[in-house]
């Protein structure tokens, strides 16, 4: 029988080795793919979300887990895909805004929606408002996700919204922002749906938009 | 044209002794809270001089490199004039291993942008690379061109003197210890290695840290030097970005040793990091920090700090830069200057600045509003109307 309480510990820990063994038993022993997801990779990224918020782990110890859930996603995705797929939770679209190359927290919130089961497109650093709008049409995302670092790339936040806005895509989305001199009254000043100042609340938040449904009626 | 000071009734007498030194040792109210700001961005400076000089004024830039951002400065005399024109009592000046490290193709990124706030020039900014370093391993290590600080230039320090008005000092920033660990690795790199190869973080922090000992060595005989500022971002605006145990096996003891050279030689330290440092408060203290700064608002509540660390640390900057100074209105900035004053300078123990610096990105009129309220409500005893 595959431990996946050990290898959900093993996401928690970030202990890679042990986590890809363990990720291999459950596809030779043919554990469906997606219970490996839902009982060990997502819950345990859950488990590294909140110990982040308690102040417990830092940055090192998410990227030490995140990429350990990354390695094991990526021996389960073959399957998934070959088996016709699996429904990701949902799709966003992320980058950090035009002018701005501050990329590790957009880079967490990415491993943290993908450890959810986010399928994630992510656009980079120094991105266009235009290609965030093609992006979108082009995956049929749920969400976009915007980091930046300074108040004067934060504005092009703004510039992201209205040309969703222009492209019709506006009401098709939910958009969360995060970065350092992001706040809630920011967000709501650009008309975007969340503020969120970590990633694990940004994951969080990710999954309720999904849950209640991020098309306008 | 009337200048800045002819506007706004300023009288300039710089007393970096009796004022600046005075409020962050906490030893009594001087005259009037100090300006406490180290970092302002060249575009903001030469407007000011073009105001108060009636001209513009020449900037020294750095011949293009690949990969590397463009760097502008002003000369050393047109600098001074700003910090004294500006109100300070001290002229910052930095040294240390990043400044040869940091212009190392490979540890940044270069972009260019529309950033200033006024004016509609496109600059370019290099940004860390957070995730590829140039150290990642011992090969890298080993065959690293590192910079003896015995062939810096400090020529500066000396220079300085012909330009420095009565009653002025320089504010030496050096610091980078556990920011230049980072840099140079690469963050994803750097957070690998503290799990998979520790022995590799430990040389890193003997190298930078030996290095920048050395040049606080020698820097701090210069006589010019009034104080130090040890730089080091340590954490973000949710919390520290690496474990408090990490910065006490490898950055305090260093932290602590510098600050013993730097007290030998009478001089206060200043630490400034961003972010939410309260869970390593008391071990800054422990090292016998003096001061703290810049105290980002989204992160620390400088009321708190002052009740609890006020009798430990004087405190400097906190005038927000996330809404007030950058997107706010001038009157925006005056009232919470004047806030702050009424709740942190009674007693002494505050010198009032920005909460990071003031980059391009800040309207002008928000630094000059900054620098009058300042000025206006800085007076002691403080007026609590």
């Amino acid at each position: 029988m595959v431990d996946l309480d050990a290898l959900k510990q093993a996401i928690i820990d970030g202990e890679e080795e042990q986590a890809l063994a363990i990720t291999q038993q459950a596809i030779d022993r043919g554990v469906p793919p997606q219970e490996v997801f839902d009982r060990a990779l997502i819950p345990g990224m859950e488990t590294v979300g909140k110990l982040m918020q308690a102040g417990e782990y830092f940055i090192p110890e998410v990227l030490f887990s995140a990429r350990t859930m990354q390695a094991c996603g990526n021996l389960l995705r073959p399957i998934i895909v070959k088996s016709g797929g699996a429904k990701p939770t949902g799709v966003a679209v992320a980058c950090t805004v035009k002018g701005d190359l501050h990329d590790i927290g957009k880079n967490l919130v990415c491993m943290m929606l993908e450890g959810a089961g986010f399928r994630i497109v992510d656009l980079g650093r120094d991105c266009p408002a235009e290609q965030v709008a093609a992006a979108v049409k082009e995956h049929d995302a749920d969400l976009v996700l915007l980091s930046a670092l300074l108040t004067t790339t934060m504005l092009n936040m703004g510039q992201v919204m209205a040309s969703l806005k222009e492209k019709g895509l506006r009401d098709r989305v939910k958009v969360i922002v995060g970065g350092a001199p992001v706040n809630a009254r920011f967000a709501e000043k650009i008309g975007a749906d969340a503020y969120r100042s970590d990633a694990a609340a940004a994951a969080e938040v990710a999954k309720e938009f999904v849950a209640v449904g991020v098309r306008a009626v | 044209m009337q200048t800045h000071q002819q506007a706004s009734s300023i009288t300039l007498s710089p007393d970096f002794e009796g004022r600046f030194k005075k409020a962050i040792l906490r030893q009594g109210e001087p005259d009037r809270v100090p300006l406490g700001d180290y970092g302002v961005d060249v575009p903001v400076k030469r407007e000011f001089l073009r105001r108060e000089l009636g001209h513009d004024v020449t900037v020294l830039r750095s011949p293009h490199a690949r990969g590397l951002a463009e760097t502008v400065k002003l000369p050393l005399d047109l600098e001074v004039e700003f910090w004294y024109r500006a109100g300070f009592d001290f002229v910052p000046l930095s040294a240390g291993i990043q400044t040869k490290t940091q212009t190392m193709e490979g540890v940044a990124t270069v972009v260019r942008a529309k950033y200033a706030a006024f004016g509609d020039e496109e600059q370019e900014r290099g940004w860390a690379n957070e995730g590829e370093g140039i150290i990642t391993n011992w090969r890298e290590f080993e065959s690293f061109p590192w910079p003896d600080p015995n062939e810096f230039d400090f020529s500066t320090f000396e220079e300085v003197k012909q330009h420095l008005r009565p009653g002025m000092k320089v504010v030496m920033t050096l610091g980078k210890l556990f920011t230049g660990v980072w840099w140079l690795m690469g963050f994803d790199a750097f957070a690998r290695a503290t799990r998979k190869d520790p022995d590799l973080v430990k040389a890193m922090y003997e190298k930078v840290g030996t290095a920048q000992m050395q040049i606080l060595d020698i820097v701090t005989r210069f006589d010019s030097v009034g104080a130090v500022v040890h730089s080091d971002d340590l954490a973000y605006a949710e919390g520290l970005m690496v474990r408090p145990q990490h910065f006490r096996e490898h950055f305090f003891p260093w932290l602590k040793t510098a600050v013993d050279l730097c007290h030998s030689r009478g001089l206060p330290v200043i630490v400034h990091s961003d972010g939410d440092i309260r869970k390593v408060l008391d071990d800054i203290v422990a090292c016998g920090v003096d001061a703290l700064n810049p105290i980002e608002p989204k992160a620390m509540d400088i009321v708190w700090l002052k009740q609890t660390y006020g009798d430990r640390l004087g405190l400097i900057g906190n005038i927000d830069l996330a809404y007030t100074l950058t997107q706010g209105t001038p009157e925006e900035v005056e009232a919470e200057v004047k806030l702050r004053i009424q709740q942190l300078a009674p007693g002494g123990g505050y010198a009032c600045g920005s909460a990071n610096s003031i980059p391009e990105y800040v309207p002008f009129e928000n630094f000059l509003a900054m620098r009058e309220a300042i000025f206006k409500y800085g007076k002691y005893p403080i007026r609590m109307d």
